[in-house]
């Protein structure tokens, strides 16, 4: 039961790490148009990239506190919100950023269908 | 909604001050849509059990809250081995000897019953406070170095500059001539050189039956020891004849000192003291004490170490590499 539960945590853990920088890359992604926190979740979660507030929020904060994004507090149907873009910045390091990930996915279904 | 509020309120304690306001605001936004949408979907109003389950599912105020700070350390990964080695060498080098040497002192002074000495608990205060001091500092040394890490610091490295591999069959050179100091220092006083430790007033010798039979398994024991660091620290090599040797004198010692131990299990004593301070009761005492405390600083400790050596000699006599945990054994 000990051992279940450690195995568990094991892939918890590594699930984390593996959907972590994958999860930069989908709000990035995303938010090439422009969103506030709750629908992009919401579109995450669309596209089967379910993500919690607690995650999604401080990711936000950190990614415009790195240039990649910009922000604004905007009134839509009575309600203050928050609405996320790319920065230029956000824009070019996207483009960088996705064509990393098709070489690592690329190199990935190799190895994999290789075992 | 007073249960929102209430949850943003616990939320925004732990959050970092700045960003106070705009985090809460945020969060509030988000849990309003949820609710609004859930409501949307239930055509009515959500109960207070259900906004609770909403606010268990986003997590713990304090959890949320901690998710927007900067994971903070004192010491980083990068410094922190280095950091446990520095520690690890001054309890190995410092307090650890200050702690043996006091409980020691301790067994003796107790069996010559000082009046001026205050105990166990008196060293012990000292050494805590002096263990936690050094604690502290190095922590803080370490945690400025940290925090100050020069530029290049990782990156100036020559990698033809790294410490050669160490064999484990070479002997260090401050190891042989500490046991060549030891082994020859307790050789002369057991040959009677410095005499028995003893106070004004007291007469303490061997006893009879250590003295007839153990002088010259000890003996023979300590001169062998000697004989073999004095090589050692000219030949820092370990040959199979010579870890051969030692290995024949570990057993010796394990057997010694076995024996040693079995005469303080079966009631016997190490020492004779002669005082006319004490009564005979209290000399009964006082060789009790000195025999406990004989057993308990040295000899265990002693027979673990020819164990141990013991067991790292006989795979070096044999052609094996001694076991790492242990190498300077």
């Amino acid at each position: 039961m000990a051992n279940s539960n450690g195995n568990m945590d094991l892939f918890e853990n590594l699930r984390g790490e593996l959907r972590r920088g994958c999860l930069i890359l989908a709000v990035l992604a995303q938010l090439r148009i422009e969103r506030y926190g709750y629908t992009l979740r919401k579109a995450l979660a669309d596209d089967g990239l379910e993500i919690d507030e607690g995650t999604l929020y401080p990711l936000l904060r950190r990614l415009e506190s790195q240039g990649l994004l910009v922000s604004e507090w905007r009134e839509e149907e009575k309600r203050n919100k928050r609405f996320y873009r790319l920065s230029r910045e956000g824009e070019n390091i996207l483009k960088r950023l996705l064509v990393e990930w098709q070489e690592i996915n690329a190199s990935l279904e190799k190895i994999i269908i290789k075992d | 909604m007073e249960l929102i509020e209430r949850y943003l309120q616990s939320v925004k304690f732990a959050l970092p001050k700045n960003q106070k306001q705009d985090i809460v605001a945020e969060l509030a936004e988000d849990l309003h849509s949820q609710i609004q949408d859930q409501e949307a979907a239930l055509g009515r109003s959500l109960t207070q059990e259900e906004i609770a389950a909403i606010l268990k599912k986003v997590g713990h105020p304090m959890q949320v809250a901690l998710r927007y700070r900067q994971p903070r350390y004192l010491i980083g990964p990068q410094v922190f081995p280095m950091y446990l080695f520095v520690l690890k060498l001054i309890w190995m080098c410092f307090f650890g000897p200050w702690l043996a040497i006091g409980i020691a002192l301790d067994i003796f002074v107790a069996a010559n019953h000082s009046r001026h000495y205050q105990g166990l608990t008196a060293i012990l205060d000292h050494f805590w406070l002096a263990a936690f001091t050094n604690i502290v500092v190095v922590t803080a040394i370490f945690a400025i170095i940290d925090c100050y890490q020069p530029d290049g610091l990782w990156s100036n490295w020559n990698p033809l500059k790294l410490p050669k591999v160490r064999d484990v069959n070479r002997i260090p050179l401050s190891s042989s001539v500490s046991e060549l100091a030891w082994y020859g220092i307790i050789s002369l006083w057991w040959m009677g050189a410095f005499g028995f430790p003893s106070l004004t007033g007291w007469h303490v010798t061997p006893a009879p039956l250590i003295s007839r039979f153990f002088f010259w398994p000890l003996l023979i024991l300590l001169l062998g020891h000697a004989l073999v660091a004095a090589v050692n620290t000219f030949r820092p090599w370990w040959t199979p004849r010579r870890a051969m040797l030692r290995a024949a004198l570990d057993a010796l010692g394990l057997l010694t000192i076995g024996a040693l131990l079995a005469i303080c299990f079966t009631g016997g004593s190490f020492v004779s003291v002669n005082s006319t301070q004490l009564s005979s009761t209290e000399i009964l005492d006082v060789q009790k004490w000195f025999t406990w405390g004989w057993v308990v600083m040295l000899l265990l400790w002693v027979e673990i170490g020819y164990l141990v050596g013991f067991v790292q000699d006989a795979r070096r006599a044999t052609g094996r590499q001694p076991f790492r945990v242990c190498v300077s054994a």
